[in-house]
C-alpha cells in the first residue's frame, strides 16, 4: 500500500487515512469475495458497480495494478464484453487472495 | 456564512464518510446517502444549499438524479464527482447546470473550498437580484402592488397575505418553517402568532386553488413548501 496520495486527499489528517485503512481491510476482501457469486448471477448491474467501487478504493491506498484491472473489467462488463469475465474474475480473486495474505 | 447544509451523495461509503466527517469539522451540516433514490427522497424532505452527487451509482445515476432535483429546484448548486474524466461527461454534467466538477480521487480540503466558493457566489448573486414580481402557471403575484393574479381574475391582498406569499415564493420548492414565516411577517416568532398564520395560508391556499400549478403542502412538524408543478414557470 502507498498512502501518500491518501494523505494529500485527506489533508494530512493522519486519523482520517487510518480510519480508512482500518475500513479498507476490513471490507475490501469482503467485496471481493462477493464477486463470484454476482458473477454466477450474471447480475451484471452489480458487478459492474462493484468493480467501479473497488477501483476507487485501490486508487486510493496506491494498488494501481489491480485498480486497473477493476478498470478493465468495469469498462468489459458496462460494453456488454461478458463472455470472459467469469474467467478474469476468478482469476483475480486467486490473484487478490495470494497478495493479500502475502 | 451560515452553516450550510449539503446533500452529499456517493455510493463509496468508505471515502464519502470520511468525507462527510471532513465537512463537518469545517463547519458545514452534511446529509450522507449512497444512492441515488435515497439522495432525491432526502432532497425532497428537507432543504439544501449545495447537492454534491456522484455520477455512477445505483438506483439512479448522478445525471439523471441532477435533472430530477433541478426540476424541484432550479436554482440549487450541484458538484458531480465522477471516477471518470471524460470530456463528454463533464459536457453533460454542465448542461444539466452543475456549478463545478472533481474528478476521483479527490482532495477533501479541494472539495470544501469549491464548495465554499460557489456558496459565497450564490449569496452575492442573490443580494443583487431583485424580483418585482413571480409568475407561474396561469397567475402572476406583484409584492409591491400587493396584487395576485389568478386565472385572470385580481386580487388584492393586504399587507400580510403579500408579505407571506413573498416568502412562500423566495422559498419556492422549499421548505418554510413556521418560526420563518412568523419572524418574516412580524419580525417575532411569538407561540400565539400561530393561529394566525394557519389563518393566512388557508386563505392563500384559497386564492390560489383556481391555479393548478402552484400548491402550499403542509409539512407536519416542520412547516410548509410551495410547489410549483411541472409545467409552470
Amino acid at each position: 500500500m502507498d498512502l501518500s496520495l491518501l494523505h494529500n486527499l485527506m489533508g494530512g489528517d493522519q486519523q482520517l487515512v487510518d480510519r480508512f485503512v482500518t475500513i479498507f481491510k476490513t471490507q475490501v476482501p469482503a467485496q471481493v469475495a462477493a464477486l463470484p457469486a454476482l458473477c454466477e448471477a450474471q447480475d451484471w448491474e452489480a458487478l459492474s458497480a462493484a468493480m467501479h467501487s473497488l477501483k476507487t478504493q485501490f486508487n486510493y491506498v496506491g494498488m494501481n495494478a489491480l485498480a486497473e484491472q477493476m478498470r478493465s473489467l468495469e469498462e468489459q462488463i458496462d460494453g456488454g464484453q461478458t463472455d470472459h469475465i467469469p474467467l478474469q474474475i476468478s482469476s483475480f480473486v486467486r490473484e487478490f487472495r495470494q497478495s493479500w495474505q502475502s | 456564512m451560515e452553516q450550510p447544509h449539503l446533500l452529499f451523495i456517493d455510493d463509496e461509503v468508505q471515502y464519502s464518510e470520511l468525507t462527510k466527517e471532513y465537512l463537518e469539522m469545517k463547519g458545514c451540516r452534511v446529509m450522507l446517502k449512497h444512492d441515488g433514490q435515497a439522495g432525491l427522497d432526502a432532497f425532497k424532505s428537507q432543504t439544501f444549499d449545495l447537492c454534491v452527487l456522484d455520477i455512477k451509482m445505483p438506483k439512479k445515476d448522478g445525471f439523471t438524479l441532477a435533472e430530477e432535483i433541478k426540476q424541484i429546484d432550479e436554482t440549487i448548486p450541484i458538484v458531480f464527482l465522477t471516477g471518470q474524466s471524460l470530456k463528454e461527461d463533464k459536457i453533460k454534467g454542465l448542461m444539466l447546470g452543475a456549478d463545478d466538477y472533481l474528478t476521483k480521487p479527490f482532495s477533501m480540503e479541494e472539495l470544501y473550498l469549491r464548495i465554499r466558493a460557489i456558496l459565497k457566489r450564490v449569496k452575492v448573486h442573490e443580494k443583487t437580484r431583485t424580483i418585482d414580481h413571480y409568475e407561474w402557471g396561469h397567475s402572476r403575484f406583484d409584492p409591491e402592488l400587493r396584487q395576485l393574479v389568478v386565472s385572470g381574475e385580481t386580487i388584492k391582498l393586504t399587507s400580510i397575505e403579500s408579505k407571506l406569499l413573498k416568502l412562500f415564493c423566495e422559498h419556492q420548492n422549499k421548505v418554510l418553517t413556521r418560526d420563518a414565516a412568523m419572524i418574516g411577517i412580524w419580525g417575532d416568532e411569538e407561540h400565539y402568532r400561530g393561529y394566525s398564520l394557519n389563518v393566512y395560508v388557508s386563505k392563500l391556499r384559497k386564492f390560489l386553488k383556481a391555479d393548478p400549478a402552484i400548491e402550499i403542502l403542509n409539512l407536519h412538524g416542520e412547516g410548509y413548501k410551495l410547489i410549483f408543478k411541472s409545467g409552470a414557470a
